[in-house]
C-alpha cells in the first residue's frame, strides 16, 4: 500500500572511504543508521565465505564500535562569530554550493578566513574601545576645564597624584559609603547605564593603599597619556579631534570588514555547509563498527532510494561490500523497520494528521488514504458553503505559501473545496440560501432526511473500517483479534446481523424469525466472550487463560457489554454530522435574524459579514474537532494501532 | 487570582517534593549506620534517593562522583521547576540558576588555570542543562583562563571578567571568582524589578538573607583567619541585605576584635550562628538557621514564590547534609563529631 519497502543495508569497506561514504549519504539524506555492532551480533550482518571476502572475514574478529573524535567546538563557534558578522555588515548573495569533504581542509580554509576576519575585527574593536576611552577622557577633562594649569602639571603633582577610574555602579555604592576611610579624594564625572567614571587625587604617600582599595571594587584605570599637554580647555580640543580620527577610521573599517564578508561570501557559506555536513555523518559514524582497516554500516534505507544509493556506490568502484536485506529475512526482532509514508500529492497533507493519532507499524495498512476521504467528505457534509469554503480555501492557501505551514495549508485548501462542492449541493454561499439553487437538498427543508443519511454514511465508514481492522489483524497473524475480537470479524458480523435486522423491522419484512436472531446474536456475543481461550485452541496452544479464568471473564463479560454499547453508540455519532450541517445553517439564521432587526443598512451588513467569521472561525474549528474525533475515537480504535516508527534519515540541511 | 493561577501548580509540585524529603528517622538511620557501605544502602534500600542510586554499582561508587551525581540530582530538579513558570518568573527561575552555571564556570576556569584535561574537567560538572546561557563545549575546548575569558564575550559574564584575566597567573582566581559570584547577585536583582510588590519582598528577603549569611561568613573569616584590611573587607560584601544595614555591614569590617563582631550581631537574628566561640559549629548553625526560616515559610504555605524559593534552599541543605555524612563516614568520624556537620540535632 502506501507504506514504503525498506531495506536493511548493510556496508563493509575500507575504512579510507568511510568518511567520503558517510558524508555523500548524509548528502543523499537516505538512510536511517542502526546499530552495526548489534546487527553483527545478531548474526544479520553475514559475509559469504569466499575469497573476496576473506580479509574482511579475518578482520571481524577485531571489530568494535567506531569511536568518533573530531573535536571542532572552537570552530562552530567561529563560523558562528563569521556568520553574525554576516548578518550585522555583510549582505547575502546567491553562491554555488561546494562541499569540502576532506576534514583538514576544512580547518585550513576556516582558520584563514576566520584569521583574516579576526585581526579586522580586532583593529575594529580596539577603535571601539578607543572611542569609548577618548569619549571618557572628554568628559573628564571637562570636569577641570575651567583650571588654568597646565595638564602636565596636574599629572605630575609633587604630592598628589591624579587619577581616573571606571567602576561598576553597583561597587561605587560601596566606595560612596565607605569615604571616610579611603584616603582619595573622589568625584564622578561620568555616570552611564552601568559604569560611573570617577576622578581621583591621592596623596602619594597613601598611593598604595587607595590602588588597592580601587582595585577591591574593580576599578579599571583610565590612564591619560603624556602627550596632553598645555591648559585643559586646550587638551579638549586635541581630544575632540582624536575622537573624529577616530570615528573616521571606524567607518573605514567598517567598510573594509563588509567587503571582505561579501568577498568571501560563497567561502564562508561552503565552509559552514561542510561542517553541517561533518556533523551529520559524525551522527552516522557513531552507529558504525570498525576494525583497524574496514568499517561497518547498517541502516535502513527506502526502496525509493535505492537506485541513487546504488549510483552513489558505484562511485566507489566496487570497494564496498552491500548486503541488503528485507525487513522479513531479519532475524534480528529487536529490529523494527521504520516507516516511511508514501501518498501522492492529493492525499499527502493528511499524513500529518494521521502522525499526531501515531506512525502506522512498518506492516500496518496506511490509513492516510481512508482518513483524507472520509474526513474531507464529512467535512464539507457539515460545512458546506460555497463562500465560506472559499475563504478556507483562501486561508490554505496563505498558510501554505506565505507561512510555509504546507501540511495545516494543504488540508484546508481540501476541505475548502469539498466544503465548496458541498455548498453548491445545499445550495449555501456565505450563509444566505436564496442567492444559488440546491443541487441536492436544502438540510433546514429536509431535518430527518439529513439525519437519517448521515447515520447511513457513518454505518458506510463504520463497516470499511471494519473490514480495514481484520484485515490488519490478519496480516499481523493475530488470529484472536482478527476473527473472535469485537472489532474482528465475529463483532463485525454482529454489526452487520443488527443491521439487518433494524432495517427489516423497519421495513416491516421480517427476514428470519426471532429464535434465530436471537440464537445468531448469542453465538457472536459468545465468540467475542470466549476470544482468548478459542484463539489458544486454533494455536494449539497449551494455556487457555494468559491471566487466570476468573480475570478473564471478569474483563471480558464487561468487553461484552462494552460491544454493545459502543456499536449503538458508534453508529448513532455520525449523527453529528448533520446535526453539524444543520447548525450550520441555524446558527447563520440567527445571524440574519439579528441582522433584520436593526434598522440601518450599514449595520446589517455589518452583523452579516460578523456573523460569517464568527461561524467560520468557531464552527470551522468545531466541526475540524469533532471531524477529527470521528475519524481518531470511532474509526481508528476499528483498526488502526499506529504503533510504529517514522523514518527519520540523517540528512544534510543546506544553509 | 492571578497568583493562585500562577503558583498554585508550582506549590502543589513543592509540597509533593518535600514529601520525598529526609526524614528525621531517615536522618538518624543514616547518621547511625557504622560505615559507608551501610550507609550507602540505607540511602538506596530506604529513601527517595533510591530511584536515582538505582542505576550504580554501590561497591565501586567513589564517594567525590557520588557527590557529582547528587549535585545534578539537583540541578535536575531545579530545571524541571523551570517549566512551572513562565513570563517574569520564568525569568527569575533562570537568574537564580545561573548560581549553579557560575559554580560550573568557576571548576572550567580553574581547571584551565591548573591545565587539568578536557575529560577531567567535564567529568566535575553539574549544570549543564537547557537552562545554560554559555556554551560548554566551546568554553571546554579553549586552552587557558584568558581564552576562557575572551570566549565568554556575548554573556553575561564577560564584562566584569574583562580586566581581570590578565592578573589572574600572578595573582590567582580571587578576583574572578568574587565577580562571578557577584553577576549572580546583580543579574537577580536586574530581573526583580519586574515582579509586584509581594513577590519582589519576597524574593529580596531571600536574597537579602544569602547575602547577610555570606557577607557575616566572609567578615568573619576575613577578621579571624586572613587579617584582610577592612576597605577590602568591605568593598567584596554584598549589599542589599536583609537584616543588616549597610552601617552594621561597615562597622563589622572596622572590628577591632570578635567581641565587637559579637556586639553588633546581638540585635539581629543571626547572633545564635555566631555566639558560641567555636568556629566548627558555625555552618551547622548556619545551615539550621537557613532551615528554621525557610522550613517557617513553608509551612506558611502561600500563594508566591516563597514556597518554591524556600524548597530549593531547603533541599539543597538536605543535599549538603547528606554530601556530608558520606564524607565523614568515609573517613571513619565518630558520630557525637560527625554531628557537628549536619542541620540535624539528633
Amino acid at each position: 500500500m502506501a507504506i514504503e519497502k525498506m531495506h536493511m543495508l548493510n556496508l563493509v569497506g575500507g575504512i579510507a572511504d568511510f568518511d567520503k561514504l558517510t558524508k555523500m549519504i548524509a548528502l543523499e539524506g537516505c538512510m536511517q543508521p542502526v546499530s552495526a555492532l548489534q546487527e553483527i551480533n545478531s548474526s544479520d550482518f553475514v559475509l559469504k565465505t569466499s575469497t573476496d571476502n576473506i580479509e574482511a572475514l579475518m578482520d571481524v574478529s577485531y571489530i568494535r564500535p567506531y569511536l568518533y573524535d573530531k573535536e571542532y567546538n572552537i570552530s562552530l563557534k567561529h563560523i558562528e562569530k563569521l556568520k553574525d558578522a554576516q548578518k550585522t555588515f555583510g549582505k547575502s548573495f546567491e553562491y554555488e554550493k561546494e562541499m569540502i569533504f576532506d576534514f583538514d581542509t576544512m580547518e585550513k580554509q576556516l582558520s584563514e578566513v576566520y584569521g583574516k576576519y579576526e585581526a579586522l575585527n580586532t583593529r575594529l574593536e580596539d577603535l571601539k574601545e578607543k572611542q569609548l576611552y577618548l569619549k571618557s577622557t572628554y568628559e573628564a577633562l571637562g570636569f577641570l576645564k575651567t583650571v588654568s594649569l597646565p595638564m602636565e602639571d596636574i599629572t605630575t603633582m609633587k604630592n598628589f597624584q591624579m587619577g581616573l577610574y571606571k567602576v561598576p555602579e553597583q561597587n561605587m555604592l560601596k566606595i560612596k559609603a565607605n569615604y571616610e576611610n579611603i584616603p582619595s579624594v573622589i568625584k564622578s564625572v561620568i555616570k552611564e547605564k552601568e559604569f560611573i567614571i570617577f576622578l581621583s587625587f591621592t596623596p602619594i604617600l597613601l598611593l598604595v593603599e587607595s590602588e588597592r582599595i580601587f582595585k577591591s571594587a574593580n576599578c579599571e584605570k583610565i590612564i591619560v597619556p603624556d602627550h596632553y599637554t598645555g591648559l585643559p580647555k586646550d587638551v579638549l580640543v586635541t581630544v575632540r579631534k582624536e575622537m573624529n580620527e577616530v570615528q573616521q577610521s571606524i567607518g573605514e573599517l567598517q567598510k573594509e570588514l563588509s567587503n571582505f564578508l561579501n568577498e568571501n561570501y560563497k567561502t564562508i557559506n561552503n565552509i559552514q555547509n561542510s561542517y553541517e555536513l561533518e556533523q551529520k555523518s559524525g551522527e552516522i559514524k557513531k552507529s558504525a563498527a570498525c576494525t583497524n582497516e574496514f568499517f561497518y554500516l547498517s541502516g535502513w534505507i527506502p526502496d525509493s532510494f535505492m537506485t541513487s544509493l546504488n549510483k552513489l556506490l558505484m562511485g566507489f568502484d566496487e570497494r564496498i561490500l552491500i548486503i541488503k536485506k528485507l525487513p522479513h529475512e531479519i532475524s534480528n526482532k529487536a529490529s523494527i523497520p521504520p516507516t516511511m509514508l508514501k501518498n501522492n500529492k492529493l492525499f499527502k497533507p493528511f499524513e500529518s494528521m494521521v502522525g499526531m493519532y501515531g506512525v502506522p507499524s512498518y506492516d500496518e495498512i496506511d490509513p492516510t488514504i481512508f482518513l483524507a476521504i472520509t474526513y474531507t467528505l464529512m467535512f464539507g457534509a457539515m460545512f458546506g458553503d460555497v463562500g465560506q469554503g472559499l475563504v478556507l480555501f483562501l486561508g490554505g492557501f496563505m498558510l501554505k505559501n506565505k507561512l510555509r505551514r504546507n501540511n495545516l495549508g494543504g488540508v484546508f485548501e481540501r476541505l475548502g473545496v469539498s466544503s465548496i462542492i458541498f455548498g453548491f449541493l445545499y445550495g449555501s454561499i456565505f450563509g444566505s440560501e436564496t442567492v444559488i439553487p440546491a443541487l441536492l437538498i436544502r438540510p433546514m427543508d429536509h431535518i430527518n432526511d439529513i439525519l437519517i443519511a448521515a447515520i447511513i454514511f457513518g454505518c458506510g465508514f463504520l463497516i470499511l473500517g471494519f473490514v480495514l481492522g481484520i484485515t490488519n489483524s490478519l496480516r499481523r497473524k493475530d488470529i484472536e483479534r482478527g476473527f473472535f475480537g469485537k472489532e474482528g470479524l465475529a463483532g463485525f458480523l454482529f454489526y452487520i446481523g443488527a443491521l439487518t435486522l433494524i432495517v427489516s423491522v423497519v421495513y416491516k419484512t421480517p427476514l428470519l424469525p426471532t429464535t434465530i436472531w436471537i440464537i445468531y446474536f448469542i453465538f457472536f456475543l459468545l465468540l467475542i466472550l470466549l476470544k482468548q481461550p478459542l484463539a489458544n485452541i486454533i494455536l494449539g496452544k497449551k494455556v487457555l487463560f494468559e491471566a487466570g479464568a476468573k480475570d478473564y471473564f471478569i474483563e471480558s463479560g464487561f468487553e461484552v457489554v462494552e460491544t454493545l454499547l459502543s456499536m449503538f453508540s458508534n453508529t448513532l455519532s455520525f449523527i453529528r454530522v448533520g446535526a453539524f450541517a444543520l447548525n450550520h445553517v441555524g446558527l447563520f439564521v440567527a445571524f440574519s435574524a439579528m441582522a433584520s432587526m436593526t434598522k440601518s443598512g450599514f449595520a446589517s451588513v455589518l452583523i452579516l459579514i460578523l456573523g460569517n467569521v464568527i461561524i467560520i472561525c468557531l464552527e470551522g474549528l468545531i466541526v475540524f474537532i469533532q471531524g477529527l474525533r470521528l475519524e481518531y475515537y470511532e474509526l481508528f480504535s476499528k483498526y488502526y494501532e499506529g504503533g510504529g516508527v517514522a523514518f527519520e534519515p540523517v540528512k544534510v540541511k543546506l544553509k | 487570582m492571578g497568583s493562585v493561577v500562577k503558583f498554585s501548580a508550582i506549590n502543589t509540585k513543592v509540597k509533593a517534593l518535600m514529601g520525598k524529603m529526609l526524614s528525621a528517622d531517615q536522618y538518624s538511620k543514616l547518621l547511625n549506620s557504622k560505615d559507608l557501605k551501610s550507609t550507602l544502602n540505607v540511602l538506596k534500600e530506604e529513601t527517595s534517593y533510591g530511584e536515582l542510586l538505582e542505576a550504580y554499582n554501590l561497591e565501586k561508587l567513589h564517594r567525590g562522583d557520588l557527590e557529582i551525581i547528587l549535585h545534578k540530582y539537583y540541578i535536575n530538579i531545579y530545571s524541571k521547576l523551570i517549566n512551572y513558570f513562565n513570563g517574569e518568573y520564568r525569568k527569575l527561575i533562570k537568574a537564580f540558576f545561573i548560581r549553579w552555571e557560575i559554580e560550573d564556570l568557576k571548576v572550567i576556569i580553574r581547571g584551565k588555570y591548573l591545565g587539568r584535561s578536557k575529560s577531567e574537567i567535564e567529568s566535575r560538572l553539574i549544570a549543564r542543562s537547557p537552562l545554560n546561557t554559555i556554551n560548554y563545549d566551546y568554553l571546554l575546548a579553549l586552552k587557558n583562563v584568558e581564552e576562557v575569558v575572551e570566549g565568554l564575550k556575548g554573556s553575561i559574564y564577560y564584562k566584569s571578567l574583562k580586566n581581570l584575566s590578565k592578573d589572574s597567573s600572578a595573582k590567582g582566581l580571587f578576583r574572578i571568582e568574587t565577580e562571578l559570584d557577584f553577576v549572580y547577585f546583580t543579574s537577580i536583582r536586574r530581573e526583580l524589578k519586574h515582579l509586584d510588590n509581594e513577590n519582589k519582598e519576597v524574593v529580596q528577603s531571600i536574597l537579602g538573607l544569602e547575602g547577610d549569611l555570606l557577607n557575616l561568613g566572609w567578615i568573619y573569616r576575613g577578621k579571624t583567619f586572613y587579617n584582610i584590611p577592612p576597605e577590602e573587607l568591605f568593598n567584596y560584601t554584598i549589599y542589599n541585605g536583609y537584616k543588616l544595614s549597610k552601617e552594621n555591614i561597615k562597622k563589622l569590617c572596622y572590628i577591632n576584635n570578635m567581641e565587637e563582631f559579637n556586639n553588633i550581631l546581638e540585635k539581629t537574628p543571626y547572633a545564635t550562628i555566631y555566639e558560641k566561640d567555636d568556629s566548627n559549629l558555625i555552618e551547622k548553625r548556619e545551615r539550621e538557621f537557613q532551615k528554621k526560616y525557610f522550613k517557617k515559610i513553608l509551612r506558611e504555605n502561600k500563594t508566591n514564590i516563597s514556597m518554591v524559593m524556600s524548597y530549593l534552599v531547603v533541599y539543597r541543605i538536605e543535599i549538603r547534609d547528606i554530601i556530608s555524612i558520606i564524607e565523614q563516614k568515609r573517613y571513619d568520624m565518630d558520630i557525637s563529631q560527625g554531628i557537628n556537620y549536619v542541620s540535624v540535632t539528633l
